[in-house]
């Protein structure tokens, strides 16, 4: 097909979708000169006149971020975030980055409350809660958009929170205002200062101004000394994630022509190095929707331990059909001001070949419980329900390639079937064999009850067994 | 300074309107001819002439939105200035732009045939209306931003593969589309 064409089709659609492209987080308002040393030479054909742009020196805008307005000298409101006469800020509401030609650094000081501040490329130092600091620019201009400041009113909320002030309207002019001095270094030896000035108005929303300033004695806090940087080891997690697809022997299996079969896999094992992550999340699509409102969440793990990985069993893939799907590990932080990361993996294919109902029938994994009275013989149930008063023991016995760690009791009272209500009865240790007892004495306190055992095996992969209806006998 | 007072000052064919083009939309116009030629001192040239091409439109042209405009001035030439080299040499990510878009139309031979640029690109149009927001940005930051897949991913806050996939899905289903709106294979 020829090129032309395809070029001048794509091309030529609306401009209501060309600016879709940049409507989105637009970056594109980089404002540059060149550097006084380098002219810019147009020659401009209209009525024999030739233009050439005179050299100016350098300039730094400031935008907010998200919405990329522009913060100017004559002010500007901002609705993206508040407080409440209560102290309860929502949202943020100051956010912004600065632009300009070959900015080398730039340094931070704010008079009275606190700022963050993200690369959101991950390659500099970043800084939380902090009043000064220092931060490289460097000559990627198009990195600049992605160095966002954020400034953070903490000391006004702790006042209104601490009932030193009843309402916004009630704290003084000076401590309701605030500025942040920018020092600007730039690469050419031209050095500029700017200042964003916010002050918080008696309805709680903030008004923003963004012009030259000039640095007097009465500007002390500029001499406060850098703070230091958030240690990127709690900010980035610098190691990788793996994923293998187990059979049920626990073999890996590779993929045909790049598809791995749903029936073929017993396990999916997603190990990292390095952090360990708070959450383990697997996510499917539908091969062909391209569209992300079908992305469904099919597993969730909280992992919170020493471990390096997480297995998800075959139950997790019943919604999978002919899918994408992949994984994201989730790190939270515990320092504040500081968001979660988080990974994700490859996306991987899956298709099943076999029905449902085939599949299910050849379950490789199960759970079976087995009540016994006080003989060791198996009791019956009487429409369904097991009289507490004659249960011996459970049996628990488990089929799996892995080894068990503990086998749990959990209870929860009929006609609540709510989470809330669930109890943890007894916990069993697994120390050989795939089989655990409960004597009577787990089932003295119930008295009309859904029972289920849950086996826990390495790396946090659970097998749960169907329930069983106690109840106890009114005497 | 507002669109509406550079497009005044072009009007006025004062020289400050270039000035004031060149800072506001310099880096995005430098950024799409980047995208497209791939090549620095070729950008520049066609930033210049983007300048320039503006500057001999408007007037007549009122352009609103202005940016919209001065991106497609910018886009325009630099597709030119591509296909022109592409005589000489092939390279740059816009060659990936237009496999892409070549691989996903393959399955349409006599597609020049059965409709004009401008036909194919009111379809699109319609296509891109029938998409998500997310989606419909995607698809125009790579085929008409020319943008690299890694700056997309950095942009959506995804992986490279997951922009891979999700822009093949999109592919998919332009070719879907098509073939509702009685395209011919």
């Amino acid at each position: 097909m020829n090129r032309e064409y395809l070029s001048d089709a794509v091309g030529g659609i609306d401009d209501r979708h060309v600016k879709a492209g940049y409507a989105r987080r637009d970056r594109g308002r980089a404002v540059f000169w060149r550097a006084a040393a380098a002219m810019l030479a147009l020659a401009l054909l209209a009525g024999g006149v030739w233009l050439l742009l005179t050299p100016r020196g350098a300039a730094v805008y400031a935008y907010a971020a998200g919405t990329d307005t522009e913060l100017t000298g004559a002010g500007q409101s901002f609705t993206t975030g508040s407080i409440s006469d209560e102290g309860e800020l929502t949202g943020h509401p100051l956010m912004f980055y600065l632009t300009g030609e070959n900015i080398e650094k730039v340094r931070f000081s704010v008079k009275n409350q606190l700022i963050n501040f993200v690369d959101l490329t991950e390659q500099r130092d970043e800084f939380g809660f902090a009043q000064n600091f220092t931060v490289p620019y460097g000559e990627r201009e198009s990195e600049y958009s992605f160095l966002v400041i954020d400034w953070n009113p903490r000391n006004i909320i702790d006042d209104l929170r601490n009932g030193k002030y009843a309402s916004v309207r009630d704290i003084p002019a000076e401590e309701r205002s605030d500025i942040i001095v920018m020092e600007i270094a730039m690469a050419n030896g031209t050095k500029a200062v700017k200042a964003v000035t916010v002050e918080l108005r008696d309805d709680g929303s903030f008004f923003a101004v963004f012009d030259d300033y000039k640095i007097t004695e009465k500007d002390d806090y500029v001499n406060r000394p850098d703070a230091p940087a958030v240690p990127r080891e709690d900010l980035y997690f610098n190691g990788e994630v793996t994923v293998q697809f187990l059979d049920w022997n626990g073999e890996e299996l590779a993929p045909e022509t790049g598809w791995y079969k749903v029936e073929d896999i017993g396990y999916i094992r997603v190990s990292w190095e390095g952090r360990e992550p708070d959450l383990v999340q697997m996510y499917a699509m539908p091969t062909g929707t391209g569209m992300i409102e079908y992305m469904k969440l099919l597993a969730t793990i909280d992992v919170n331990t020493a471990e390096n990985a997480v297995i998800f069993g075959s139950e997790c893939l019943r919604e999978v059909d002919m899918d994408h799907v992949w994984f994201k590990v989730t790190f939270n932080s515990d320092l504040v001001g500081v968001d979660s990361s988080t990974i994700s993996s490859d996306t991987f294919n899956m298709i099943r070949t076999e029905s449902e109902t085939a599949w299910e029938s050849e379950a490789h994994e199960s759970v079976d419980v087995r009540v016994l009275d006080f003989n060791g013989e198996i009791l019956e149930p009487e429409a369904g329900w097991y009289d507490v008063s004659q249960i011996g023991s459970v049996e628990v016995t488990w089929h799996s390639f892995m080894d068990a760690q503990t086998v749990q009791m959990f209870t929860t009272p009929t006609g609540t079937e709510m989470a809330e209500y669930t109890r943890l009865l007894a916990t069993v240790p697994v120390t050989e064999g795939n089989t655990a007892v409960f004597g009577p004495e787990c089932f003295r306190d119930l008295t009309m009850d859904h029972v289920w055992f849950e086996v826990t095996f390495d790396h946090r992969h659970v097998l749960t067994s169907t329930d069983i209806n106690v109840f106890a006998p009114l005497d | 300074m507002e669109d509406a007072g550079i497009v005044e000052l072009l009007f006025a064919r004062s020289e400050r309107a270039v000035e004031e083009l060149a800072g506001k939309y310099g880096a995005g116009c430098r950024r799409i001819a980047g995208n497209i030629l791939g090549d620095d001192r070729d950008a520049e040239e066609c930033v210049n002439d983007t300048y320039l091409g503006v500057w001999n439109a408007v007037p007549p042209k009122r352009p609103d939105p202005l940016r919209a405009f001065v991106y497609r001035v910018a886009r325009n030439l630099a597709v030119k200035r591509y296909h022109r080299n592409s005589a000489r040499k092939r390279g740059g990510g816009y060659d990936a732009v237009l496999d892409e878009l070549e691989e996903c139309l393959a399955g349409f031979p006599t597609l020049e045939d059965q409709l004009e640029a401008r036909e194919l690109s009111r379809l699109l149009d319609l296509f891109l209306d029938g998409l998500s927001e997310r989606d419909r940005a995607l698809f125009v930051r790579r085929y008409w931003y020319a943008e690299p897949v890694e700056s997309l991913a950095k942009h959506f806050g995804a992986t490279p593969n997951n922009i891979y996939v999700r822009l093949h899905r999109i592919r998919d289903r332009l070719r879907q589309y098509l073939l509702k709106e009685g395209i011919e294979i």
